[in-house]
């Protein structure tokens, strides 16, 4: 830890156009094409285009080395006094104590920390492929299938590719049995060693479509829900009948005689009764946990990633939004005057707009990406903090440790940022879990309506959307409303244990 | 007092001005608009009916996707959807008409947005106002309850109960609720949504409160020939005017209909039929944040002195709780009562969608999705009218309600 510290204090000591040109850099090349801004203006790679994502580069940049950099360092200054504290550590232990919020925070945090390793663990590329003796890693860089001995164009189907080398596998043991064996065997079994494809743990992605790999149409149910399943089989007219209902089964069931043979055979086929065509091959009992979705695309998967980017979007829309909800609140209280009137009536009339549709006009208009859905959030999200923060501000500027402060020749700079603000950041830490809960539930709610995050992304709100217009295939509506409610209901119970450790209201009983 | 409400009203012009001009603006700049729409609409018309196809108009034209559009008839479009000005002047025209109440005429319904708005605004105020209503008698009750038990087991068995109910939007609840008790896979209760049946089959619950009808084949020559939308094979109810010439051995009970068709009572219930799931909703989404509101308000308020004075002069508990204090934890309570309207109006966007209620958020939401800029701004105008009212009204009923606040 210390030597973390120590090194983010040689990073303060260098001077700012360094981190100008490292934000440049950063902006161009990544930021603002990622906010898809400059595409508006201009087709890629055209002049407006060109000048526009420059023009705006150079303004994070210069914006960010001389404003955001050094004011995020004093927060950070602020955080560190105010988490240093002991007020602050006795009211961590008590936090601590509460066993409800810890655990949910201890598992919110191992499943968001967990989370970023998920293209370990579900994704439909393989972590790595050993083809003729030479290891590829194949997780994050693109693959052609001919590389792999596979043919066709495109990435390889990994799963396809290991029951491939499977098979070479068995028909190269076989060869070398016979004494038929090619000079390529030897090669294999001397020097290379069997082909391998080290899958993830369940080797399907959140955007691929499996609608080739699964038999009938999709929305397919969960694998593990045979009646389900036999019901589809039953709708594509792939079981093997049988000439006539077999006597001995009538015999069992006195309530099949009266039924038309058809209606026999599909009772026998819901019971499991009857044996698919040859040629189909049902998908093993834990292939597809949740199932697929209306596009053959694997729902559990997509909750996964979708969990990532709900809690990372609400984080960082949280974060940003605090950021500026300090920054304001903390120069109205402490300017006060006619700059703390004039903003306040802006901050009125911004909080008096109707969030949810301007939100969805301006998203409806723009097609947003992650960045930009952040940022149009983050521009109508922030007043809330700034009314707790000047109150805050309002009533410790007021305190004889200020006025020492300035006794001594502090500038405004150091009074707000290392004298007041430690001492106002306890709403801040109270009031954080709750502005995630209400930025997951805003992020669904956009995606569920059509506004939020582009098509492919893995969202749950637009699982909602097809939960809502599926009813008959319960698991599309029920996985993500299940999700959605452990989330919320974790990170509320971190709330409630925070508010109770961080600003106890000690109220008299009756009795 | 006077001067700071007038003071609020004025400062409610610049606020709308605002926040109007941010959404008109965003509206205007970019692609995708009506003039585009138009435009390719006329386009699609062009190649269906094959004139100037792309096949013949070389090489320009077949990039385009379709024929060329005239620089005059592109004009005429621009004029007709008002975008011939630029974008300041296109406001102040805009704004002048909404100042004369014309929010001028809708690009989807062809009709006035007035009109439009003026169709969906009483389901909306219905649903919602129920579910206000339904939700303070609720919580009020419950609130206060937890409060006078605070620390039991009945007061940590609703805080679950709390918990849960914040951590489901309301919305979400209303998917679960379908999937569960809308027959999709579960149990075949409640409808699937809208605001009435428009289907009663005899197998229907309120089959039973179908009207008398008759066959549009029995009415007497003469009175049909009154009625010329009849046609033969439908039937009348008995509210028809029709009716009345029937004879009566050819009247029946109806087997089948719609909600039209059902006695007074039926009409009622198969509403009531129809509101009980959205309205849970509504309420779920209040739930929470209401019963806290007015736990932690009385809560506060028996910590008080005066509350200590009134035990200490020997009042019974019931009188100090329920004539003292909860009358003062009531006013954060009544204050909400300000915001009412457009909580009602403008957080339904997503219920109204999920039950296919067609009220005014889900009339926002299609013109969102159908580009109808005037409806949307009109909308917009709305709501944020009432938002900003709401405001001031909550502030004016804070005042008539406690004595002590002063605003100044």
């Amino acid at each position: 830890m210390t030597h973390l510290s120590r090194l983010l204090a040689w990073v303060r000591t260098l001077p700012p156009y360094l981190g100008f040109f490292a934000l440049l850099v950063a902006a161009r090349w990544w930021l603002v094409p990622a906010s898809g801004l400059a595409a508006r203006v201009g087709p890629a790679g055209s002049g407006e285009a060109a000048l526009v994502t420059w023009a705006l580069a150079v303004a994070v940049a210069g914006v960010g080395a001389w404003w955001v950099l050094p004011l995020a360092g004093s927060v950070y200054d602020a955080f560190a006094l105010f988490l240093g504290s002991p007020l602050f550590q006795r009211r961590w232990r008590k936090f601590t104590t509460l066993r409800r919020g810890y655990y949910s925070f201890l598992i919110i945090l191992g499943l968001y920390v967990a989370s970023f390793g998920a293209e370990f663990l579900i994704n439909e590329r393989a972590i790595a492929v050993r083809y003729q003796g030479k290891w590829h890693f194949t997780l994050f860089s693109f693959a052609r299938a001919r590389d792999f001995g596979m043919t066709g164009y495109g990435m390889p189907n990994y799963r396809r590719l290991r029951e491939l080398y499977q098979q070479q596998a068995r028909e190269r043991a076989a060869r070398l049995a016979a004494g038929t064996a090619t000079e390529q065997d030897r090669r294999y079994r001397e020097e290379w060693g069997d082909d391998l494809v080290i899958l993830p743990l369940y080797p399907y992605g959140p955007i691929e479509s499996l609608l080739h790999e699964l038999p009938g149409r999709p929305p397919h149910p969960p694998t593990w829900l045979s009646s389900a399943w036999r019901l589809c089989y039953w709708d594509e007219g792939w079981f093997e009948l049988p000439a006539t209902p077999p006597a001995d089964l009538l015999a069992q069931r006195p309530g099949w005689r009266q039924l038309e043979p058809l209606q026999v055979y599909k009772a026998m086929a819901l019971e499991g009764l009857l044996p698919l065509k040859p040629g189909i091959t049902p998908p093993r009992p834990f292939q597809h946990l949740l199932g697929t979705d209306d596009r053959g695309r694997d729902v559990f998967a997509r909750m996964v990633y979708g969990f990532r980017i709900s809690l990372t979007f609400a984080l960082v829309v949280t974060f940003i939004c605090y950021a500026l909800g300090i920054t304001i609140g903390a120069l109205l209280g402490y300017y006060g005057g006619t700059f703390d009137i004039i903003l306040q009536r802006f901050v009125e009339i911004w909080s008096a707009m109707p969030f949810l549709y301007t939100v969805m006009i301006i998203s409806s208009i723009m097609v947003p990406s992650f960045t930009l859905l952040a940022l149009i959030l983050c521009l109508f999200g922030w007043m809330g903090m700034t009314y707790y923060i000047r109150a805050e501000f309002l009533r410790e500027k007021a305190r004889d440790y200020v006025a020492a402060a300035r006794a001594i020749g502090c500038t405004d700079g150091a009074i707000i940022f290392r004298h007041i603000l430690p001492n106002a950041l306890t709403p801040v830490i109270s009031y954080a879990p709750f502005a995630i809960v209400g930025n997951i539930g805003a992020l669904v709610s956009l995606d569920f309506l059509g506004f939020g995050l582009p098509a492919p992304t893995p969202s749950w709100g637009e699982l909602f959307g097809q939960g809502l217009a599926n009813l008959s295939k319960p698991w599309l509506g029920l996985s993500p409303m299940v999700a959605l409610f452990g989330t919320l209901l974790l990170v509320s119970f971190i709330g409630e244990a925070i508010r109770e450790a961080f600003d106890p209201k000690e109220y008299s009983r009756l009795r | 007092m006077t001067t700071y409400f007038l003071q609020r009203f004025l400062l409610m012009i610049p606020t709308f001005i605002g926040i109007t001009f941010l959404c008109f603006t965003v509206t205007r700049f970019v692609p995708g608009g009506p003039v585009e729409q138009a435009v390719l609409r006329y386009q699609q018309l062009q190649a269906l009916t094959g004139e100037g196809g792309a096949g013949d108009a070389g090489g320009s034209s077949a990039t385009d996707g379709g024929p060329v559009i005239s620089e005059e008839t592109m004009q005429k479009l621009r004029a007709i959807y008002g975008f011939d000005k630029p974008f300041y002047l296109a406001y102040l025209s805009w704004l002048g008409r909404v100042v004369q109440l014309d929010l001028g005429t809708s690009d989807t319904f062809a009709r006035p947005v007035w009109d439009v708005i003026r169709d969906s605004l009483p389901v909306s105020l219905w649903f919602g106002l129920t579910g206000f209503i339904l939700s303070y008698t609720i919580c009020i009750p419950l609130g206060v309850w937890k409060a006078v038990k605070h620390g039991s087991a009945f007061d940590t068995a609703t805080s679950v109960l709390v918990f849960i109910a914040y951590s489901i939007p309301g919305w979400s609840a209303g998917i679960l609720l379908l999937l569960l008790f809308g027959g999709g896979s579960f149990w075949s209760v409640f409808p699937l949504g809208g605001v009435s049946s428009a289907q009663i089959g005899p197998d229907s619950y309120l089959a039973g409160f179908l009207l008398e009808g008759a066959r549009v084949e029995d009415i007497p020559d003469d009175e049909r020939a009154k009625h010329p939308q009849l046609r033969p094979g439908q039937f009348i109810n008995s509210r028809h005017p029709a009716f009345a010439a029937v004879p009566p051995a050819k009247r029946q009970r109806l087997t089948r209909g719609s909600s039209d068709d059902l006695s007074w009572f039926g009409q009622v219930l198969d509403r009531i039929w129809h509101m009980i799931l959205p309205v849970f909703c509504y309420v779920l989404g209040m739930f929470a944040s209401k019963t806290v509101l007015m736990k932690n308000s009385l809560m506060e308020n028996l910590g008080q002195d005066y509350v200590r004075t009134a035990f200490a002069k020997g009042l019974s508990e019931r009188t100090v709780i329920f004539k003292h204090a909860l009358r003062n934890s009531l006013i954060p309570i009544a204050t909400g009562l300000g915001h009412m309207l457009s909580l009602v109006l403008a957080g339904s966007y997503l219920i109204e969608k999920v039950f296919n209620i067609h009220g005014f958020g889900y009339l926002g939401y299609t013109a969102l999705v159908a580009r109808d800029y005037p409806v949307t701004l009109g909308i917009l105008v709305i709501a944020s009218s009432l938002k900003l009212l709401g405001n001031i009204f909550a502030d004016m009923l804070y005042c008539a309600i406690d004595p002590r606040i002063r605003f100044s």
